[in-house]
């Protein structure tokens, strides 16, 4: 796709001045390989090539003042090279700029984004300039992941190269604060240098390149003054890795030839070096996933699987042999030119490329592993000491033992399967586990599952104990004897009906009001009722008894299943995680009441809590049933009276009618007057009932306090803890039983680790190598024109040398910084540690099996699945970042002309110089 | 270059438009453009401003809790107001994740005489506080509650709602061509599409899972939507990625918040999956791109690292430094406070009955300060659900926020374009 920031939106005034120079440098070009096809402008015009330098003027507040464009432009043909200087429309054109700089200072409490709120203070001045690259955008990405084609969305941007220089005037040098110890990040982060007069000159560079580096720098000038001067920052902003950002790099990169440009070998060689990582990661990913799938299959391999197997593996050989073609293929270009030019610079790309190509290997000179399958037993021959195998022979081994594997007999089956795996892995001393998930992974997995365990359990009793509440019970049973209390009298009242002095209407009245009481204590208006007391401590115990049962529950299952997994592999190293784990040794059976000390015992002993908190909850639903029971009796008394009262009938009849309904509550069948009421209604009265049901909670609680839940919790913790210990010193010891089987996977990789590092860095260092050589004949080159360019030069070329000069006043620092960023980008092969970054990071992160909860472990084979499969991901991630890498650069080759038009076809460079403040 | 002085009218969206156009009043300041100011000088606030900042400490998942590093992003708005010359202040309760506490907070807040309140909690228990603040006649701004129904007067969500994260859920799903989701729910969050239904709210996460496998191996679900409390949506992530690594995994926008990401490394999942959440494009990611909404966003991030730089910065309760919470701060709980003190400028008031009244058919926008969408105030619901868009996660920091030693690896998301997404 073809376009141009801002094109058509911009209002300018153009000024064309032919320029008097035919450069020296522009001879013969065909087409530059760094510069692009722009958009069309008139149709008929003849393509063009351009060196565009746009300026940008940011003030102290951080507004875009102006922008102007300045294109030198070769019409080629002989035509005469023109200047075409554009002043653009900066409101319309500034959030189209592909990077955007922001201000902020910080003086003693003080902040703020206006530079020139600071002139002339006086103090520590904090200055950041955040630069950021804007032109990211979401793109739908294409990789192949184990040889299955994959496309997913990801942030991808042109890389920028940023350079930027500020110099802070005379005798400033010692103003700058480069080191702090009480602030370490109080200090400048640019190269400080001394100018002349004593002044700081302070040099910044990097590459905004996202996904490897990040899409934003922060520039930050820390100084000590006491008579601030805002300075002025220069800031020169290309498009591409650009480790040279000088002004004859621009000229050649604008106007120079293309095939035999050195940069554009160096570009060849980012491309190439990208292009190998990326085949070595899907390598690594399809290693990774033979083994997994191996050391996952507790039984044998199916047809299906090592059929994949084989498919994977092979897509990788089909991908190292396209790439050895493409590396002969460029291996030959070079040489082609240095049969014309016995340049050294290209000579010493030949030899990168060609080391590259010895590194992967030659794919007609592969010999498969030797398997020799005989009745009685068959050999894997190993690959030929003594020489490190080429990638392409590691993968080849790994083919024919699959091959070997789907068609050998079953004992040899047998022996190609353990020379493939041997399945049991290592313990590292620090802890974690490799090579791949395995079974010592897996206990180790179980440590680590341990662990999040303790911690859900910790959680869960630090928020039981603080919602379990014993006043709540405590108010149960006042409450409670508070109602007995209103309520006891009552029967004896009701019973001598009459017979006092008191009239029959006043006694029934003051009955009726000991049930409002009862009623009262039972219903208050507008307080919690003792039910929704009850309901609400009741619903507290069941969630702790839920969420016990959630952080315990299938503990003892996972345990059992990994014991199966450990057992299946006899042995007195599988005997004692057995122990651990159970209690008894593979060869006993389970029994009914696990040992103490095993694992087992300490979770059966968390249930015991559990257990407990069952009783007090069964305890409350016994009490909240009750008090509904009395509740529903006491309001029908109260009906009865109340009946009583208001009878016209025979008052004896609903007075006794009355005195039954509030014996119902009171007594219980014993004590219950059946000759005047009848039958009891139930053997024991509401109230007897309620009163049971809270001195049983009373009991049920008695022991069951904050303190004594945190003390049952606390003693199951260091139980666990210990448990997790064993089971690390366990897997620990498996480990060494299986060391040697396991290093022979180990170095399937380890082998592949040490080679793409050590070559990685030589290629690096050649490529370094090269593209300083670049220089030379570069400096060499425009010497020669010099006289030229120099004769020839104008304002346009003479202020784009200016600009980028001043934003470059510490060449040295400018590029050691750049190339240290290109490496970055170029060959992040990362730390190898846990967690680490890059390809080895990464394979050292899939190796170990932290992080695992226990929740997610149904069986210890499945879990090791699972965690391949997330390993899995983490490589795919990987790959997903070559990918954006690669998409970046060729976005590089599509970079738009700003705010002006060109002819179809044209191409260019263009280069950004801001200018902030000042 | 063309250059104009027009006057100001006194509306601050007008003069911050002019701003923006690269006009100012100053003929002595210089001339040009300036995408998004960081310091709002352009919005005047008469008066102090006090605003209510309900934030929820611990809860019930699903209740408000996974929101607090959220809340932080209110903080980020009143820095950027006070650099810009208001006196704006926040005034911060706990509502403990329960009804009582929420309504005591609104009580807390309406004695303490706030202009407005930002709820930065969401569940149903803040239906009764709601309710309160209507009552006592203080406006309400919800940026994360997401049930539109039934709200009282002076009450305004300024986010996504359950019919904007269901369109652009089933927007998400129909772009990947999706038929047959299986979708979980737990924690009261509500399935935002149709599908097979299953509910962690009663089983073991791996349970769910082994249903999901089930119901994919038989072919009857092609993808799963995972509607709950970000604790449970990474418990349940963890277990499909470690069975179902393939599976496309669509998510509510709880998913959003910093929990998720660090309980899903918690539970042996992995950021480097891609995950599908629904949003608005006002993430760390929309600053890489260029344009007034980028720019707007952008303003937002610097005046975060503003404070993340200055020690004397802390969270909402005083208790933690800044630069601790500011990986969390939030959009929009910065826009919510943005769109109270607009309203309070607008009324040349801080009094909650002139603030409301103003917020009332307000429209707000990046002119204003705001770094997300726009909203406009005379509905209930100020955000325009259209704006709600599929986001996709990604373990690449855009490197927007300052980096916090030792913390987890991060999930971030952007979000992808409308007519693919």
């Amino acid at each position: 796709m073809k376009h141009t920031w801002g094109k058509g939106t911009a209002e300018r005034r153009r000024l064309i001045r032919p320029a008097h120079v035919a450069l020296a440098l522009v001879v013969g070009a065909t087409g530059a390989l760094v510069t692009v096809a722009s958009q069309a402008g008139t149709a008929e015009a003849a393509p063009e090539r351009v060196l565009q330098a746009v300026d940008v003027k940011v003030g102290d507040d951080g507004r875009v003042a102006s922008i102007t464009s300045r294109a030198v432009r070769d019409p080629g043909e002989g035509g005469k090279v023109t200047e075409d200087v554009e002043e653009l429309d900066a409101a319309t054109l500034a959030s189209q700029l592909p990077i955007r700089v922001q201000t902020t200072w910080r003086l003693g409490d003080r902040t703020g984004t206006d530079l020139s709120d600071i002139e002339g203070a006086k103090g520590r001045v904090v200055i950041d300039l955040t630069v950021q690259n804007t032109t990211v955008q979401p793109r739908q990405v294409s990789f192949d992941a184990g040889g299955v084609s994959r496309q997913r969305w990801a942030l991808v941007g042109t890389p920028l190269t940023v350079v930027a220089s500020a110099d802070l005037g005379e005798d400033s040098y010692s103003s700058v604060v480069v080191q702090d110890d009480m602030h370490p990040d109080d200090i400048t982060n640019g190269v400080l240098g001394r100018g002349t007069d004593n002044n700081a000159q302070v040099q910044w560079a990097t590459m905004l390149a996202p996904p490897r580096l990040g899409a934003s720098a922060t520039l930050r000038l820390v100084q000590d003054t006491d008579d601030f001067e805002v300075p002025r920052f220069d800031l020169s902003v290309q498009p591409g890795l650009v480790t040279d950002t000088s002004l004859r790099s621009l000229l050649e990169a604008a106007f120079g030839d293309a095939d035999d440009s050195s940069l554009t070998l160096e570009k060849r060689t980012i491309s190439l070096i990208t292009s190998v990582t990326s085949v070595l990661t899907e390598a690594s990913s399809v290693l990774a996933r033979i083994q997994t799938e191996l050391n996952g299959s507790a039984t044998t391999l199916g047809a299906r699987t090592i059929s994949d197997l084989q498919g994977s593996s092979s897509e990788v050989s089909s991908s190292l042999s396209g790439l050895t073609q493409d590396l002969d293929s460029l291996s030959a270009d070079i040489a082609g030119q240095l049969r014309q030019t016995n340049d050294q610079a290209l000579r010493a790309l030949q030899g990168s490329v060609d080391q590259v190509s010895r590194l992967l290997g030659d794919p007609d000179k592969v010999t498969p592993p030797t398997i020799t399958d005989q009745p009685d037993g068959c050999t894997v021959a190993p690959l030929p000491e003594g020489k490190r195998p080429t990638v392409i022979q590691q993968i080849a081994a790994v083919s024919g033992q699959l091959t070997a594997l789907a068609g050998a007999t079953s004992s040899c089956r047998a022996t190609i399967k353990q020379g493939l795996l041997d399945t049991v892995g290592s313990v590292q001393p620090d802890g974690t586990c490799a090579p791949l998930p395995s079974a010592v992974c897996g206990i180790l997995g179980v440590g680590n599952a341990l662990t999040n365990q303790i911690t859900a359990i910790q959680v869960f009793s630090q928020g039981f104990a603080s919602r379990f509440d014993p006043a709540l019970v405590q108010n149960i049973t006042t409450t409670a004897t508070a109602l007995e209390d209103a309520v006891s009298g009552l029967a004896e009242s009701l019973g001598g009906l009459g017979t006092g002095t008191a009239p029959i209407k006043t006694q029934l009245a003051n009955a009726d009001k000991a049930l409002t009481d009862a009623l009262a204590l039972l219903q208050p208006s507008g307080g919690a009722t003792l039910a929704s007391e009850v309901g609400s401590l009741r619903t507290s115990v069941d969630g702790a008894v839920t969420a016990l049962t959630g952080a315990t529950g299938g503990a003892a299952a996972d345990l059992r299943s990994v014991r199966t997994t450990v057992c299946a592999t006899p042995g007195s190293a599988a005997d004692a995680a057995s122990v651990t784990l159970v209690g008894v040794d593979c060869a006993t059976p389970e029994p009914t009441t696990a040992p103490a000390g095993s694992l087992l015992a300490r979770f059966q002993s968390i249930d015991s809590v559990r257990t407990s908190l069952s009783t007090v909850a069964t305890g409350l639903k016994d009490v909240g049933d009750d008090l509904a029971a009395v509740t529903t009796a006491v309001q029908n008394a109260q009906t009865a009276i109340r009946t009583a009262s208001g009878s016209t009938g025979t008052v004896g009849t609903q007075v006794g009618s009355a005195y039954c309904t509030v014996a119902a509550i009171i007594l219980s069948a014993k004590d219950f007057p059946t000759a005047a009421c009848g039958t009891a209604p139930a053997e024991v009265s509401p109230l007897d009932a309620l009163r049971t049901a809270v001195t049983n909670l009373q009991e049920k609680q008695g022991t069951l306090t904050s303190a004594s839940i945190v003390e049952a919790f606390t003693g199951a913790l260091n139980s666990l803890q210990l448990g997790t210990n064993n089971a690390a010193q366990q897997a620990q010891q498996i480990a060494q039983a299986g060391q040697e089987a396991a290093d022979r996977t180990d170095s399937l990789i380890g082998g592949l680790e040490a080679q793409l590092s050590s070559t990685g860095d030589q290629v690096f260092a050649d490529g370094a190598e090269a593209v300083r050589r670049s220089r030379d004949r570069l400096a060499t080159t425009a010497a020669r024109s010099g006289a030229q360019l120099t004769a020839g030069v104008d304002d346009t070329v003479r202020r784009i040398d200016a600009d980028v000069a001043s934003s470059n006043r510490n060449v040295a620092a400018s590029q050691r910084l750049l190339l240290a960023d290109l490496r970055k980008v170029l060959l992040d092969l990362g730390e190898r540690k846990n967690n680490g970054s890059g390809l080895l990071g990464s394979l050292v992160t899939g190796a170990t099996a932290t992080g695992v909860s226990n929740d997610r472990i149904q069986r210890a084979t499945d879990t090791a699945i699972a965690f391949s499969r997330v390993r899995a991901q983490g490589l795919d991630d990987l790959l997903l970042q070559q990918a954006q890498t690669a998409l970046s650069l060729q976005l590089q080759a599509q970079f738009p002309i700003f705010g002006i038009d060109l002819p179809e076809g044209s191409t260019h460079q263009t280069v950004f110089s801001v200018q902030v403040g000042a | 270059m063309m250059r104009a002085r027009l006057l100001r009218t006194g509306l601050p969206v007008l003069a911050a438009a002019l701003a923006l156009a690269g006009c100012s009043g100053d003929d002595d300041t210089p001339q040009g453009p300036r995408p998004a100011a960081v310091a709002l000088k352009d919005l005047k606030v008469d008066g102090d401003l006090r605003i209510g900042l309900l934030v929820t400490l611990d809860s019930a998942p699903g209740q408000g809790d996974a929101l607090l590093p959220a809340a932080s992003g209110a903080q980020v708005a009143v820095e950027r107001l006070t650099l810009g010359g208001s006196k704006v202040s926040l005034d911060v309760q706990d509502d403990r994740g329960t009804a009582d506490g929420a309504v005591q907070a609104i009580e807390r807040f309406v004695a303490d005489g706030v202009g407005g309140i930002v709820v930065a909690s969401t569940g149903d228990h803040l239906d009764d506080a709601l309710a309160a603040a209507s009552k006592a006649g203080v406006p309400v701004i919800a940026p994360y509650l997401r049930d539109a129904d039934g709200l009282p007067a002076g009450v305004w969500l300024t986010g996504p709602d359950d019919r904007g994260v269901a369109a652009a859920t089933q927007r998400a799903l129909d772009a990947d061509k999706l038929l047959d989701p299986f979708v979980i729910t737990a924690d009261g969050v509500s399935a935002p599409v149709d599908g097979l239904e299953g509910s962690a709210g009663t089983d073991r996460p791996e349970r769910v899972v082994a249903q999901v496998r089930k119901a994919v191996k038989e072919q009857r679900a092609d993808s799963v939507v995972v509607a709950a409390a970000p604790e449970t949506q990474a418990s349940i992530v963890a277990g499909l990625q470690g069975a179902l690594p393939d599976l496309p995994i669509v998510l509510t926008p709880e998913a959003l918040t910093p929990v998720f990401a660090t309980r899903l490394v918690d539970d042996g999942g992995t950021p480097a999956d891609e995950l599908t959440s629904v949003g608005l494009d006002a993430t760390d990611a929309t600053t890489l791109a260029q344009g007034p909404q980028a720019d707007a966003a952008a303003a937002y991030f610097t005046a975060l690292r503003l404070m993340a730089d200055d020690p004397d910065a802390t969270d909402v309760f005083g208790s933690t430094p800044f630069a601790q919470v500011a990986d969390g701060a939030d959009i929009a709980s910065h826009d919510a406070v943005i769109a109270l003190a607009t309203a309070a400028a607008s009324a040349g008031s801080v009094a909650p009955a002139d603030v409301e009244k103003a917020l009332d058919g307000l429209t707000v926008e990046a002119a204003d300060g705001l770094a997300g969408p726009a909203l406009d105030f005379s509905t209930p619901v100020a955000l325009d659900q259209s704006d709600v868009v599929a986001l996709i996660s990604t373990s690449q920091d855009p490197g927007v926020r300052p980096a916090v030693a030792g913390a987890d690896p991060g999930l971030h998301w952007f979000a992808i374009p409308v007519e693919q997404g």
